[in-house]
């Protein structure tokens, strides 16, 4: 194993301390075109497992990036898509490549063929060369359900990601095969795999990275060429927290990423394109044609999302976006206590023989839910193992019973997502369903109630639509041109939540409000809350609550030299940015009194800045300024009219 | 990622801005401005004033294919994206109330529909104490499930 000692010294230091995508150019060990093709896969991804796990490890070593020969034009031959994004899907359950090849998207298999891989990570002790975590996607080993379910794999990373472990979603973990343990003090939870009969600890972050490298090695094989850029999907409701994490697990794996698209938006974008090339078809190269509303449903086995489009000419706008973490796991977590009410008790305490069990119920109860899309009722017959045995009839009516709670959701975001596009169901023109749980017919039945359509919209293959999306995506923004045209197209994205800071009082005032088109950039005057008051706390948060403490606290900054003034008089600007690659930067600073000139040079500050235990922090302001450095609102005559 | 342009300081956020100090009532004041407003973003758009809803969504679906960040590559475009994404908002926005205008002739009535899409409207009357307004005008199911949406996102946190 020659190559590992230069792979861990250029990549651990950057993938751990930096959240910048920019830092690590990542596994240069592909710039010398020697090491394709790769006779042995085990190798490669031996070395890059171990890549990941020593970035851990080394964290306190020094920064160092070798950039010796790098990528810099060593493969002419692949000039054009040298640098072109491959667009990923990492679903809670399964996950996806997909590629623009020049003409069409392409989805990538792996060496069993399969285009949906099970997104896990499987921690086994390997006394040759010690720890060998290796994803779903990895071409050696193709692990039975059972295993992956036996307390040694780690699966639902995306459901636990960048969660605190006081957050229901976390504490609802608990029911998985490994260890998710929780302290309930707003900290990251502790996860664990089970490796050699010992609880080994991991984070969700290290494991997505794992499961990132292991797809970034099976593209580079198959495309012959180094991946760098991807553009990776994510559920609609994940906060900018839920973002960084995922970006850090991708820089870890040696990504960068172009771009974070929220999943229906790359369904959006197909679209889009679908409907671009129809019209073309049609009318010849007219390319603007009229304007069509779709409503996109997705819900896969972690989350929920629902967003509204009009697109024509190939440009797709985002109305409004409404997401939720509610999926197949919800779903099944539902059935699995109505078939075992006493599951935690149960289940409580983690013996082989239990896990055993509770991953065989899993496995029987999720078979039942797939057969009950097309049948009226199915048989469950389980022998759990320890004695005990299931056998029982589970009906449609008694599954949609258990699960109402889920369908009221999905109901209440589909509602909302209209009154929030200002749409009624009679301004759409179609309903496109994708994601697994489409598949269950009350949830089809009730989207397409909802929007008073009889039928979906036909042409997507609804778990492969987000995916393709995002290569679509990677191939727009990576710069590639098309001659028939294709590829002229684009969505523009809005903010999925509302974007603001906090004001004297605890109150939460929204900057940016969800749904704004991006890029985007909003400002709004604040004054003082103290007489003399020279500097003021910008606390940014992110969420919809009408109190900050409903929202995610962003990060903090202290704005000075406020001039001396009476309370309610000094003005001070805060100014809210978003760029296309959806970044935030926050701007603010004082005027000096009566003009619209800066009384001092501005803060520029690029949210978040919080890592840990941010909802202590939130805390600890309050206790250690009180209301001193408050903000308050000014009335909206004194506003700007227009921001420059 | 940071290679989208980084605004320069202070410049934009300052910008010149019509500081209104009047009081309230000073209404003429802020529609004479608004209506100013109009006229440029129409000019952002690259539209004659005055083109229908069809013509403005048309430019601005052009404009985004030549300068959106996604497709305009190298950065120095003369136009900021952000600032087309405002003005097609504006411009959409007063043909909305348009609409409701001739929908309802009442003076209170006219008054809401001006105003009732601007966010900071909504804020404003907030803190004035309208909530009752505000309540009357919305939809009930935004109501609602707001409520739940809130409590939810509020709940799970995030780390």
């Amino acid at each position: 194993m020659p190559l590992w000692v230069p792979v861990r010294s250029q990549v651990a230091p950057a993938a751990c301390l930096s959240p910048s995508p920019e830092a690590p150019r990542a596994l240069s060990l592909f710039s010398s075109s020697s090491v394709f093709p790769l006779p042995n896969s085990q190798c490669l991804v031996w070395r890059t497992d171990l890549l990941v796990i020593s970035s851990f490890r080394m964290a306190e070593q020094p920064y160092m990036v070798a950039s010796d020969s790098e990528t810099t034009g060593d493969d002419k031959s692949q000039s054009a898509f040298h640098d072109l994004a491959i667009g990923i899907e990492v679903g809670t359950s399964k996950c996806s490549i997909a590629v623009w090849n020049g003409a069409q998207v392409e989805l990538l298999r792996n060496t069993r063929k399969q285009k949906a891989m099970r997104s896990y990570v499987m921690f086994k002790d390997d006394t040759s060369t010690g720890e060998v975590p290796s994803g779903g996607a990895s071409n050696k080993t193709a692990y039975e359900e059972k295993e992956i379910l036996s307390g040694s794999a780690i699966f639902n990373m995306k459901r636990l990601i960048g969660r605190a472990d006081t957050d229901p979603i976390v504490h609802a973990s608990k029911n998985l095969p490994f260890v998710v343990q929780t302290l309930d003090i707003g900290v990251k939870p502790f996860i664990a795999a089970l490796v050699n009969n010992v609880w080994r600890s991991t984070t969700p972050e290290e494991v997505l990275a794992i499961f990132l490298v292991e797809l970034k090695t099976m593209a580079e094989v198959q495309l012959k060429r180094p991946i760098r850029n991807v553009v990776l999907t994510i559920p609609v409701s994940f906060n900018r927290f839920q973002q960084i994490r995922v970006e850090r697990a991708c820089t870890m794996a040696g990504l960068h990423v172009l771009r974070l698209m929220p999943e229906p938006t790359a369904v959006a974008l197909l679209y889009a394109q679908q409907q671009q090339q129809q019209q073309q078809s049609l009318h010849g190269s007219m390319g603007s044609g009229c304007e069509k509303v779709a409503l996109i449903f997705n819900m896969g086995a972690g989350y929920c999302d629902v967003a509204t489009t009009a697109t024509a000419g190939g440009v797709s706008q985002i109305k409004a976006m409404q997401g939720c973490t509610l999926g197949g796991e919800d779903i099944l977590k539902n059935v699995l206590y109505h078939l075992l009410p006493n599951f935690d008790s149960l289940y409580s305490n983690r013996d082989m023989n239990k896990i055993r069990s509770m991953g065989l119920l899993r496995i029987a109860a999720q078979d039942a839910i797939h057969r009950l899309s097309t049948q009226s009722s199915v048989q469950i017959n389980v022998d759990l193992g320890d004695g005990t045995k299931m056998q029982r009839v589970l009906h449609q009516s008694e599954f949609e019973e258990v699960n109402r709670n889920v369908f009221e959701i999905c109901e209440k975001l589909i509602k909302l997502c209209l009154a929030d596009s200002k749409l009624a169901a009679e301004d759409i023109n179609d309903v496109i369903l994708v994601g697994g749980c489409s598949r269950i017919p009350k949830i089809r039945s009730l989207v397409l109630g909802l929007c008073k359509k009889e039928k979906e919209y036909e042409g997507m293959d609804a778990l492969e639509a987000a995916v393709t999306g995002a290569a679509l995506e990677g191939a727009v923004a990576s710069g590639i041109t098309d001659p028939s045209g294709s590829l002229d197209m684009l969505t523009i994205q809005a903010t999925p939540l509302s974007l603001g800071i906090r004001v004297h009082g605890g109150g939460f005032v929204p900057i940016i409000q969800r749904n704004t088109a991006i890029p985007a950039r909003k400002s709004m005057i604040f004054t003082t809350t103290q007489d003399g008051q020279t500097e003021a706390l910008i606390v940014v948060y992110e969420g919809e609550g009408k109190m900050v403490e409903e929202n995610h606290l962003m990060g903090y900054f202290k704005v000075t030299a406020i001039p001396l003034a009476p309370k309610g008089t000094a003005e001070i600007s805060v100014c809210m940015d978003i760029d296309a690659a959806n970044t935030l930067r926050v701007f603010a600073g004082a005027m000096m009194l009566g003009t619209d000139r800066a009384n001092s040079p501005f803060f520029e500050v690029r949210m978040p800045t919080l890592d840990d235990a941010h909802g202590w922090c939130a805390q600890a302001l309050v206790k250690t300024h009180g209301s001193a450095l408050d903000l308050t609102t000014i009335p909206k005559e004194l506003q700007p009219q227009k921001v420059q | 990622m940071a290679s989208m342009g980084a605004p320069s300081g202070v410049g934009f956020c300052a910008g010149k801005r019509p500081v209104l100090k009047t009081k309230r009532g000073g209404g003429n004041v802020r529609c004479a401005a608004a209506t100013k407003n109009l006229m440029e973003q129409y000019r952002t758009l690259k539209v004659q004033p005055g083109a229908s809803e069809q013509e403005v969504k048309k430019a601005f679906r052009r404009l985004a294919l030549q300068y959106h960040p996604d497709v305009c590559k190298g950065g120095n475009s003369s136009v900021e994206f952000h600032q087309i994404n405002e003005a097609y908002h504006m411009v959409m926005n007063s043909f909305r109330r348009s609409k409701e205008q001739d929908r309802s002739d009442g003076v209170g009535a006219d008054e809401l529909t001006t105003e009732m899409y601007d966010p900071n409207w909504d804020l404003w009357e907030e803190w004035m104490g309208k909530d009752a307004m505000m309540t009357l005008m919305l939809p009930p199911c935004v109501r609602v499930v707001d409520n739940q949406s809130n409590r939810g996102k509020g709940r799970e946190g995030s780390y």
